[in-house]
């Protein structure tokens, strides 16, 4: 009774006799009939594997070489020279650029790029947008099972979704107390969770003098009007505890919006689990805004509703009142933009000075006193926003960088997936000959030329996709390096890449194209193209279905 | 016609189809005599197929087993076989093992 090492022997030899060439065949047979004679197991299979690699090899030569009716071009494959030395070159040049491809994938940098390139099927594949942070998710386990707690802040400041975002943060706060900034920075990025009404207190203590907590409270009271959809715009809303928050707010001395500790944490967390992704290395503190969304809308429309009341009955106290509350606006707004490490906070320490300037111009010149006026005047020109700065929000990277981006983007989706196209036309060129090959002993075969020709093709757009694709991304990979070196003076760049590639379409024929704008913005080069591949799929499929219902048929083996 | 290439391991074999020309062997017989495994063994029947120095045939030996090639040199490998032993020899006399006295 066989052994199961020899039943092993046996099936891994059968299995390599069904991939040879059909001139080998026999050969394998051969091998094979020869076990049932070796009586030692481990024997038996060493000669079975000894055996199918011969086999294997036969098989991979005469593949690669187009072999002609299943002979190995050592054994007669070839009709004459000059045909023999055409199939070496052709061999050549497909070996040379997959090979070529295959060490490319050993550098990092093109490893990061190809992964890059991917991004924007995420947006097709994933069900959601939380799907797309698994390495995230990853690491926040790891974290945790390790009880680290700077991993644990690490994650809750990146998590897009906010109730696991939450979670982690009180988690990391609950191991190491000294986190308890965290609260604000995640309370930032999520102002609507419910939690943040309970970090403020611990925020407040933490930094009775930090005006971010109250900003924070203000921000929430926003949100919590425009669930209960109580207001219909900013200047309707007169919430006492907004009042008191922003109260606060203004009457604080400094602003600190941790993005020191923020940077210094991301540092230590990214070295100490050797992160090396774009996605997982770029700083959390550039992709959002360090102080709330509603903080440009929040700080005017309070500066506002200090400002102008005084305006009417001005005698000569309450003119100095007036005075001092337009200074306090102005203080605050030097405040706010001498110590925002952000543009958009700085943008709201402009904007604030702005209004009290104006105030102060207006009321000198009420005095006559023209030299202060003139004085205000200036700082008010000082303070109008650059062409770059007329978006508050914070959107300041310029259009130089950002057509940059853009084009380098583009340049990586299509390179990742002309070479998906490209490794096809390999794989079906690979297909196509072992079809061919198997048709061995038929009269009137197929030519295989084109075959060949779509291999080699698709061969060299493999090689030459890669190398765009690593060109193109190499600088990047340049700023990647700098950045996990502590430079981070590049990563807006980085930044800008990675945030164009995620907003591209995966197959970028249009311009303009969002994922979320999927179903609302039709965009007709988009749709035009897709109609045109889907056309060009449809008649390459119709035509190799004619080719293998009307190609002979193989003789039969014996 | 031309000769294929005699390597070391192809000339054992050829050795070893010499000591008995009429003699029909079987490929794990052929392996144990040379001390060949089938991965090198095999290429090297292959060729000598090929260029029609060696003739394989089928035989059943026993019911119920599946019948085994065997092989045998045909006049122009044995002819083949005679020169390039011949050749050999010499060098193989000469030869001495490197850690030997000399």
């Amino acid at each position: 009774m066989q052994t199961i090492r020899h039943r092993a022997a046996t099936l891994v030899l059968e299995s390599a006799i069904l991939i040879a060439p059909v001139d080998s065949r026999e050969w394998g047979q051969a091998m094979l009939s020869e076990l049932a004679h070796i009586k030692n197991p481990w024997a038996a299979f060493a000669w079975a594997l000894g055996g199918s690699a011969v086999l294997v090899k036969r098989s991979l030569i005469c593949l690669l070489t187009f072999g002609r009716s299943g002979r190995a071009p050592d054994f007669g494959c070839g009709n004459n020279a000059q045909e023999d030395s055409m199939r070496k070159a052709a061999l050549l040049v497909t070996c040379g650029c997959i090979l070529s491809v295959m060490l490319l994938f050993a550098a990092p940098a093109f490893r990061q790029a190809f992964a890059l390139s991917l991004a924007p099927w995420h947006w097709v594949f994933k069900q959601s947008a939380a799907n797309d942070q698994e390495g995230l998710h990853k690491l926040a386990q790891r974290a945790e099972e390790k009880r680290d707690a700077e991993g644990i802040a690490f994650c809750a400041m990146r998590m897009w979704n906010g109730r696991e975002s939450a979670r982690l943060a009180e988690e990391a706060v609950r191991l190491d107390p000294n986190l308890t900034w965290i609260y604000a920075v995640v309370a930032v990025r999520h102002s609507e969770l419910p939690e943040v009404n309970q970090w403020v207190p611990h925020l407040e203590q933490l930094d009775p003098h930090n005006t971010l907590p109250y900003l924070i409270t203000a921000e929430s009271r926003d949100i919590l009007h425009v669930i209960r959809e109580d207001i219909k715009t900013h200047g309707d809303f007169h919430d006492p505890e907004w009042q008191a928050a922003m109260a606060a707010a203004f009457q604080a001395t400094t602003l600190d919006d941790y993005l020191d500790r923020v940077n210094a944490l991301e540092g230590k967390v990214i070295t100490r689990y050797g992160l090396t992704s774009p996605d997982m290395v770029l700083p959390a503190s550039v992709s959002t805004y360090s102080l709330p969304t509603y903080t440009f809308q929040d700080c005017s429309l309070y500066a506002k509703s200090i400002l102008e009341p005084r305006q009417e009955s001005e005698g000569k106290s309450e003119q100095s009142t007036a005075m001092d509350k337009y200074w306090s606006v102005a203080h605050y707004g030097q405040m706010i933009e001498s110590q925002a490490h952000s543009k958009y906070g700085q943008s709201v320490g402009k904007h604030l000075q702005r209004l009290a300037y104006r105030k102060l111009q207006a009321a000198a010149e009420k005095e006559g006193n023209h030299f202060e006026a003139e004085h205000f005047a200036y700082l008010l020109d000082l303070g109008q926003p650059k062409k770059s700065e007329d978006n508050p929000i914070g959107f300041t990277w310029g259009l130089r960088r950002a057509s940059v981006a853009e084009w380098s983007a583009a340049q990586v989706v299509r390179s990742g997936l002309m070479m998906f196209v490209c490794a096809a036309c390999v794989a079906l060129a690979g297909g196509l000959i072992v079809r061919k090959r198997r048709n061995a002993g038929t009269a009137n075969l197929p030519r295989r030329a084109p075959a060949a020709a779509l291999g080699i093709a698709g061969a060299a757009g493999l090689l030459l996709s890669s190398v765009t694709l690593y060109l193109t991304y190499h600088p990047y990979a340049l700023i990647l390096d700098q950045v996990l070196a502590g430079d981070w003076t590049h990563v807006d760049d980085l930044q800008a890449l990675v945030s164009s590639v995620r907003g591209m379409p995966p197959v970028p024929l249009g311009v303009g194209w969002r994922p979320y704008e999927f179903h609302s913005n039709l965009n007709f080069a988009f749709y035009f193209w897709l109609a045109v591949i889907a056309l060009a799929l449809a008649a390459l499929l119709l035509v190799a279905a004619r080719h293998f219902r009307l190609r002979p048929r193989a003789a039969v083996q014996v | 016609m031309k000769t294929p290439r005699i390597s070391p391991e192809t000339l054992r074999v050829l050795e070893i189809f010499f000591e008995s020309p009429a003699e029909w062997r079987y490929g794990y017989d052929l392996s144990r005599e040379t001390g060949l495994k089938s991965g090198t063994l095999y290429p090297i029947l292959m060729r000598l197929e090929k260029h029609k120095l060696l003739v394989a045939r089928w035989v059943t030996t026993e019911p119920g087993v599946p019948p085994r090639h065997t092989y045998k040199l045909t006049p122009d490998g044995l002819e083949l076989a005679r020169v390039k032993l011949a050749e050999a020899r010499p060098a193989l006399a000469t030869r001495r093992p490197a850690w030997g006295k000399g």
